[in-house]
Order: structure tokens, then sequence, then C-alpha cells
């Protein structure tokens, strides 16, 4: 009103002393309204009051800003004079719902504006006078487009890292299906007992024994023995890794258990680390015959049989 | 001193090791593992542990003398060991550092013969 070179707020206060001077309330209610349009105008949000017929009373700056007038300019309008009719029709339906509920609501909705989609979060209040009648509606309303991008991202984001999480728990579990077919299959291979001789069997022994393993291999060989009636068993441990406490255990056991059906048990296959570690464990296998090899095992086992192996070039044969 | 290279020597199948003069712990260890890997390569089945050479006797040589005969019996050798020093056996009994349960021998050839009259 006095030109755009003053504040706004020195604006306002021109016109609220403009106004109270009009309407002769002095200057009492002059400070009064000074501190509360102040209040009013410095806060985020858009803020109007219509009565109870859907007439604007008041706006605030922000609220003004956006309709492009100034906020005096309101009063006596009503929504058909700033809005398409639909979009009217829509907030004054929601003001008289409202109104005829007697409770204030919070509402979300989108808007296009300038083209693009904006999100706004709407408060609105019944106003009471003294005597508890609506005499009209306050509302408060925001921009909450941004909050609004953020957690369409975030649950964008969060639906993405699920498929992810869906396809990676299909994955490993085919490939738990792989491991324990494979565990299963190894646990065949590793239990073999063959008969090398009439009287000899050798059970090689591949990878570490568990103590599930250990029993089934005890088992197997003992069956074998008694199956081709064997004097001789050779237990092979070239293909077992590492040996500790617990597997040296196993193997005394099923050896002294071997012995209890009269077979003799020749332990080959002692490498270097082997021999190491089961002397540096002070494990005692001194009333058990080794063997470095398999083949010297078997020398062993032919002589306690009683068996030689020549070349038929001594027996004077040739072929 | 006794850093050298450890060479063990096969005949037939016995192998015969000399224990330098004066070893220290990494020569010894460096002996056993030299002793095992010919064990596994050439099937022997004896072995000789010359230390006619070897003056002082510690407490990590003895012991490591003692695993070794046992890691080598384990693989299925036996092992006898041979020229200790008088002086070197008179320090062993003082400080009661045996050599377990391994056989011993007054020189090389003995314990040569110790090992081919078993097989």
């Amino acid at each position: 009103m006095n030109g755009k070179n003053k504040s706004k707020k020195h604006d306002s206060k021109e016109s609220i002393r403009h106004r109270a001077k009009i309407l002769g309330a002095g200057e009492k209610l002059e400070a009064g309204e000074i501190r509360y349009k102040t209040l009013i105008e410095s806060l985020p949000q858009k803020i109007f009051y219509k009565n109870k017929d859907l007439i604007y009373v008041s706006i605030n700056e922000n609220f003004a800003r956006d309709l492009k007038i100034r906020p005096g300019e309101a009063f006596g309008k009503t929504d058909y004079d700033f809005f398409p009719k639909e979009l009217a029709d829509k907030h004054r339906a929601e003001d008289l719902r409202i109104m005829k509920a007697g409770r204030p609501e919070d509402i979300e909705e989108s808007l296009v504006q300038e083209g693009e989609t904006r999100f706004v979060h709407k408060a609105k209040t019944p106003v009471r006078d003294n005597k508890g009648r609506v005499v009209g509606i306050l509302g408060i309303f925001w921009d909450i487009t941004k909050q609004k991008r953020a957690e369409e991202e975030l649950k964008k984001h969060r639906d993405h890292l699920e498929e992810m999480v869906k396809g990676r728990t299909v994955e490993l579990e085919a490939k738990s299906e792989i491991i324990s077919l494979q565990a299963k299959e190894i646990l065949e291979v590793s239990t073999l007992v063959l008969q090398v001789w009439q009287g000899v069997v050798i059970a090689p022994l591949i990878g570490n024994l568990d103590s599930q393993r250990a029993l089934q291999f005890m088992e197997k060989l003992l069956n074998r023995i008694v199956e081709t009636d064997s004097q001789v068993a050779l237990i092979d441990i070239t293909g077992v890794p590492t040996i500790d406490t617990q597997t040296a255990q196993y193997l005394i056991d099923t050896i002294s258990t071997v012995k209890l059906l009269g077979a003799q048990v020749i332990l080959t296959g002692v490498r270097p680390t082997i021999a190491q570690t089961i002397v540096h464990l002070g494990v005692d296998l001194s009333d058990i015959t080794t063997r470095s090899s398999l083949a010297a095992g078997l020398l062993v086992a032919m002589d306690s049989l009683g068996l030689k192996v020549s070349s038929s070039a001594d027996s004077g044969e040739s072929e | 001193m006794g850093t050298e290279n450890i060479s063990v020597v096969k005949i037939k199948n016995i192998l015969m090791v000399t224990v330098p003069h004066d070893p220290d712990d990494k020569t010894i260890s460096l002996l056993q593992d030299q002793v095992l890997q010919s064990m596994e390569r050439y099937q022997a089945k004896g072995l000789v542990l010359d230390i006619s050479t070897v003056e002082t006797l510690d407490s990590f040589f003895a012991r490591t003398i003692a695993e070794t005969a046992q890691m080598v019996a384990l693989m299925g050798g036996r092992t006898v060991i041979a020229g200790m020093r008088p002086n070197v056996a008179i320090t062993a009994t003082q400080f009661g550092l045996t050599l377990g349960n391994v056989k011993t021998a007054l020189d090389v050839d003995r314990a040569l013969d110790m090992l081919m009259d078993n097989f």
C-alpha cells in the first residue's frame, strides 16, 4: 500500500492500523493484533480461515503469495475465485464434512501445480464461538513433496533390496542343496573297503574323520573283514590331510576293535607331517604296525600270511 | 656354526645321516625334516644316525633325536644311533638325558650290521 520498498511487516502493520482505525478499535486492539499477525505471518505454513458459509475471512502471506494476491484481497472470496470448479467443489465438500463432524482432520492430497505433481498435508479444524456453535473453519497446510519423494525413494530402495535378498536366498538354497548332495557322495566314496588278496583287505581313508564317519568306517571295515574272512586289514591314511588327538583316538579304537576279530591291522600311508604330528601329540601307536606307504604295508601283510612275491623269470618260465 | 646342508645317504634300503659338528637348533630341526622326507621317498627300513662328530649334547638335541626315531618308527623304520663320544655319553647320563628306546651302536659299521641283520 505504501510502496514496494518497505518491508512486508511494515506493510501489514500499516494496513492493520488502517483497519483498526476504520473499525474504531483503538490502540489496545492494534497492539494485540500486531503481535498475533506477526506470529501467523512468520509461520512457514499456509493458513486460511473461512466462515461457516465457506467465505474466506483471512489468509496469511504465504497462502496469498501462492494465490498471487495480497492477503487482504481474499476477504469475501470463495474457493471458486481461486481454484477450478472441481477442485473448489472438493475443498468445500471437505470443509462442510469437517464442520459437520465437529472434529479436526488431517488430510494428505496430491495436486498438479505448473505441470508438477506435488503433495500437500492439510489440517482443518472447525472453529466454535463461546456458545460452542461452529462458526467457521481454520485450515493449515504445507508442501510435503520432498518428504513424500524421499519416502517413495526409500520404499523403492527397500523393495529392490527385498528382491535381491529373495534372489540370493534362492541361490543359496540351491547351493546348499548341492553341498549336501556332495557331502553325501563323499561319505559314500570315503568308506571303501577292498579285498586286495585272499585274506587281505585294504581300507583307504580319504579326508578328515568326524565321529559319524569314524563310526561308519569302523562298521564297514568290520563287516568286510567278516565277509571276506580276512586275517589282515590295511588302513591307509595317505588321504587324511590332518590328524588331531580325536582322529588318532578314532583310529586307535578302530584298530583295537578289529584286533578283537582276530585280524591283524597295519596302518599305512604315514607321511612325514603326520608322523611329526602324532609324536608331538604324544599319541602312542607303538603296539601297532605302521608303514609310510601302502606298498610297504602290503609286503608285511604278505609276509604274515606266509606269501612271497617273486617274478616269473625266477621260476625259469618265459612268456 | 653348524648350519651346513644335511645330506641323507641311501645304502640299499637303509638311510644314513651324519650329524654335523656343533649343530644349532635350526640344523637339528632341518635334519628331522630331511630324514622323514627321505624315509617317504626311499621307503627305507632303517636309519643310521651318526653322531661321531658331536661333542656336546643339549636337551633340545636329545629330545629331537628321540622324537625323530619315533617318527621313523611310525613310518616303518628302525633307528640306530652310532658313534656316541665317551664325554657325550657321560654328560647325557649325568643330566638324565635319555634317547628313549633308541638302539645305539659303537660305530656306523656295527649299526649297519644291526639293521641289515633284521631283514
